[in-house]
Formats: C-alpha cells, sequence, structure tokens
C-alpha cells in the first residue's frame, strides 16, 4: 500500500522509513530504506496513540506531528483509523511530505484495499491510555490531567 | 567481547540506549576519579546497577549526572542480581530532568523574552511549563490542559530514546488552523500557538536566536 | 570525462571565493582539523558537517547569523579545511512560468486577490519569485494553501501543483 500511495516518498532521497499501524497498534504496511532498523515501528505506535489521545480533550482536532530531533525528523498524521509515519533526514522538506500526503490521503483512506486490511484485523479495541500501557511518570501526568 | 571508551566521545545515556534497545546481556563498568560503578542490562531494560553508595535508580542517575569518565563494555555478563523494575527509558529521562533541574540555574525566562515571541506576527500565545506541567511563564489558551502538554512533552522525549536520542529540536503540531510549537529549553519547555501563516523554517531560527540570546 | 560529469567535476573543483547559505560543503579527506588551531564554535561547525546539511542550516542548528556563520565558512575554506559538495546555482530556482501557473490556479480558487495573497506569502517567507529557491516550493504550497478556506479546494489546489512540485525536487 505505502509503495502504491506514497511512491514518491518512498524515492525521495533522505526518507528512511514509512509506516501505517491502526489504533490497535498493528502493523498496516512498512517500508524502509535499506540499513533502517524497522524494529522502531513496532515500539512507536502506542506513543502516538497516548499523545493523540490525550490532546483530543482539547477539541483542537490536531491531526499532525512533527518531531524534529539531531538526526532527523519524525512526520506522523492521524487519521480515523490508523497514523502514517515517515521518518526522515533533517534535509528531507517536511513540507513536501505533509503534501504527498495530503494529495493522496483522501484516496488512501477510501480504498477498498485499505478498508479490506482493517476489516480483516482483529478489533480488540485496547485503551493505551490505561494504568497498563503508562509507567509510573506517565500515570502521574494522567492523574493530574484527570482532575483539571 | 569487551568494548572500551571515554564518556566524552559517548555518552552514558547512548550507551544504556544501545544496550537497551538491542535487547543485549552486558556489563557497563563506568569508572570517573577512583569512583567505579556497574550497570547490568538484560531483555531490553537495565537490571541492576550499583555505585556506592547507592544501588538501583539512584545508581543509574549518579552515574548519569558524571561530567567525564571511561566505560568499559563486557558482552554476556549477568546481573548478581535484579535491583530495578522500571522502564529504562523512563529511568533515563527523570534522572536526565533531575540532573538539568540540579544543575541549571533555573534560568527564567525573561517577560521580555515571552513578549518578543509574542510580537512575532502570527503568534497567538506564549506559555513556559516546567516539568510537572505548571505553568511558570507567558499563557495558554483555556483549552489547552497544561499537563496534558507536559505529557506530550515527555511521550515526545520517549519516542526519541528509540532512535538514540532524547534531545529534540522542536516538535509541533498542526490542526487546519494553527500550530502548537513545543520547544525544549533547559529544564522547562516553551509552548506557542501560531497560527497558519509562518514560515516555520524562518520561525524556528528566529526563536533559536532568542533562546541563545539567554542561555 | 563526459560533459556533464566534467560539470559536476568543476564544481567541486572550483575555488569558493563567497559563501552563501545554500552550499553544502563537507570536510575534505586529506586534511584533519585537529592540524588547526579552531575556536570552539568553529569546532562546532565542524561537528556539523555531514555532507548533507547546508551552511544556512548548520547556522539554525547552532543558533548563528548569515553573518557569523560566512565568517567561520570562510575561515574554514581559507584553512584548507574543506570541500563543496552542492553550490546554489540557476537550476536551483524555480522559473517564471512555474509561478505563473502557480498564479493561475490561486486565481481560479480565491479570485482577484490571488496575486495580493502570494505576494502577502512571499513577504512572510521574505523570498523574491525571480530568485525563489526550489527548496522552498513545498513550503510556499503548504502556505499559499492555509490561504484557501475550503478544504475541497485546498486538496484541489495541491493535487493541480503537485507535478510541478514534484518535478523540481526529483
Amino acid at each position: 500500500m505505502i509503495k502504491e500511495f506514497f511512491k514518491d516518498l518512498t524515492q525521495l532521497d533522505g526518507v528512511e522509513g514509512i509506516a501505517l499501524i491502526s489504533k490497535d497498534n498493528r502493523m498496516i504496511d512498512s517500508w524502509e530504506a535499506p540499513n533502517f532498523d524497522s524494529k522502531i515501528f513496532n515500539e512507536i505506535g502506542i506513543n502516538y496513540y497516548q499523545i493523540f489521545g490525550v490532546l483530543e480533550k482539547s477539541e483542537r482536532d490536531y491531526h499532525e506531528l512533527v518531531i524534529q530531533h539531531e538526526k532527523g525528523q519524525i512526520y506522523t498524521r492521524q487519521f480515523q483509523e490508523l497514523f502514517l509515519l515517515v521518518i526522515a533526514r533533517m534535509k528531507v522538506d517536511t513540507a513536501f511530505i505533509r503534501l504527498s500526503v495530503n494529495v493522496v490521503a483522501l484516496d488512501l483512506i477510501h480504498s477498498k484495499k485499505l478498508q479490506k486490511i482493517l476489516k480483516k484485523m482483529p478489533r480488540e479495541g485496547r485503551n493505551y491510555l490505561t494504568r497498563n500501557y503508562l509507567d509510573e511518570t506517565e500515570q502521574a501526568y494522567f492523574k493530574k490531567i484527570k482532575l483539571t | 567481547m569487551v568494548l572500551v571508551g571515554n564518556l566524552k566521545d559517548l555518552r552514558l545515556a547512548n550507551i544504556i540506549q544501545i544496550n537497551c534497545i538491542e535487547r543485549n546481556v552486558a556489563k557497563v563498568t563506568v569508572s570517573s576519579h577512583n569512583r567505579q560503578g556497574y550497570l547490568y542490562f538484560a531483555d531490553g531494560q537495565i537490571v541492576h546497577a550499583e555505585i556506592s553508595p547507592y544501588i538501583g535508580e539512584k545508581a543509574v542517575r549518579e552515574m548519569l549526572s558524571l561530567a567525564d569518565g571511561k566505560f568499559k563494555v563486557e558482552a554476556g555478563v549477568q546481573a548478581p542480581t535484579l535491583t530495578i523494575k522500571r522502564p529504562w527509558n523512563s529511568i533515563v529521562l527523570d534522572s536526565l530532568r533531575e540532573i538539568d533541574e540540579k544543575n541549571l540555574q533555573s534560568t527564567s525566562i525573561p517577560k521580555q523574552v515571552i513578549a518578543l515571541l509574542s510580537e512575532y506576527k502570527g503568534v497567538k500565545n506564549v506559555g513556559v511549563l516546567d516539568f510537572s506541567g505548571k505553568l511558570i511563564e507567558g499563557k495558554l489558551s483555556e483549552e489547552l490542559n497544561t499537563h496534558s502538554l507536559s505529557f506530550v512533552w515527555y511521550k515526545i522525549k520517549k519516542i526519541l530514546t528509540l532512535f538514540y536520542t532524547e534531545n529534540f529540536r522542536y516538535a509541533y503540531l498542526r490542526n487546519h488552523w494553527s500550530h502548537l510549537f513545543i520547544i525544549e529549553f533547559q529544564a522547562s519547555v516553551i509552548i506557542i500557538e501560531t497560527d497558519l501563516s509562518i514560515f516555520v523554517n524562518d520561525f524556528v531560527r528566529y526563536v533559536s536566536r532568542i533562546l541563545k540570546g539567554i542561555s | 570525462m563526459d560533459n556533464a560529469s566534467w560539470s559536476i567535476h568543476r564544481n567541486i573543483m572550483t575555488p569558493v571565493t563567497e559563501i552563501n547559505e545554500e552550499m553544502v560543503f563537507s570536510l575534505k579527506k586529506d586534511r584533519s582539523p585537529q592540524e588547526v588551531k579552531l575556536l570552539q564554535l568553529e569546532w562546532a561547525v565542524i561537528t556539523q558537517l555531514d555532507g548533507e546539511k547546508s551552511v544556512g542550516q548548520i547556522a539554525e542548528n547552532l543558533a548563528l547569523n548569515g553573518k557569523e556563520i560566512r565568517e567561520i565558512f570562510k575561515k574554514l575554506n581559507q584553512e584548507n579545511l574543506l570541500e563543496i559538495v552542492e553550490r546554489s546555482d540557476e537550476d536551483q530556482t524555480i522559473s517564471p512560468e512555474f509561478f505563473e501557473k502557480l498564479n493561475h490556479e490561486m486565481t481560479y480558487l480565491l479570485g482577484p486577490v490571488a496575486g495580493i495573497v502570494m505576494n502577502d506569502v512571499l513577504d512572510v517567507m521574505r523570498k523574491d519569485k525571480n530568485n525563489f529557491e526550489k527548496k522552498y516550493l513545498a513550503s510556499l504550497v503548504d502556505m499559499l494553501t492555509s490561504q484557501i478556506d475550503d478544504p475541497i479546494k485546498q486538496i484541489e489546489f495541491q493535487k493541480s501543483i503537485y507535478k510541478s512540485v514534484k518535478s523540481y525536487l526529483f
């Protein structure tokens, strides 16, 4: 699916990995450049569920998170049923990643292929904002968030 | 297999990250100014640490606070005991935060700086939060829960530990009408709400210059 | 050596006389920075040299202004530590035809105010359409998109311009 919808990003010099992850933290599809460690995708999904989940209350409807760090950038777009992650070097223009995603987003979400995959996935409806999935520091934040 | 090096070339936080992410069984010996400490790794976690007079998490924090020294990594060495249960990235992040808060004279961000940032065309609100989520300077929109924002800051740093770093230059959230910038500054975080008219590259450069001026 | 490869080779071999922020440098392999007495900031710049980051990006990372970064690169270049990887030239700027297309699309969606909106965005970016570097193209499209209220028209605009943007970047 990634090679079909995000072909341009897979060919862009500096893009290292792309993943589609369901909100149940299951990998829908992934692509990585040679020498990129895709194990990162297994660990990263829950964090985004938690970030966007916590921000839902603000009613700001944030759909995108960009993190620029000393080694590159992580671009994340939230859709109703999944997250799209793009991991890239600093030299890749974030605005181009956004543009590439925008032009295919609707086609992707409504694609029969994606719908089929999501239908086949077991829906466990896990809530990653519960004690089991939060470390102690996160639980402490959560208590304060709930109280305010 | 033994690997030796200097903590100036490879930070202890990075050594911890590498051994945890690669799920190594290993012992790391840290030597600094006649002190010697040990960290043990297994199954993707730190399982034991000791540096006199500390054991467990306190020992990890103590070793992370060492400014210089040498390290030795020995693969395959099992821990003599298990004294640490919390996830490694939580321990490292909390320790580094405590070290930051202890070392830095909490350089508060002057009101003039908040004013300068607020004057930038397209900026709506500027607020400064401490690690716990308390608003210590400036103001933010009422709908934004400051504890949620500090939670997001913590989560971002946790994500970055997967990339062998915990330092981010900046991050921003975006919706259809605004950005929300999250910029770390010493032991606090600056939250800046803007509309979409700003040119992100220029804006971030502007903020960096102002913050460089303070520090 | 054919014309194309000679052109690339010439770019690297031609001595650098002026530093501009689009240039990309790497360290020369046959000379070590340790042979030269460098200040702390100059060392900081050296650590940023990876053959990918431009002078401007390094300035941003180290919170240096244009003058400061050019002085440092000038010195490092004079000490024969650097070799240029990429050079800014006319191929790096956007053609007037593209701006006509952009204006046409914006006018279709926004009406006669399109020209004013375009100029406002260029003002905010502090760029000139006669010398607009291609690396800012996607940001320009992004900022113009945010001036369109209707989300469906936003996508329409981006789709209509995407192929042209892509052709500049690939």
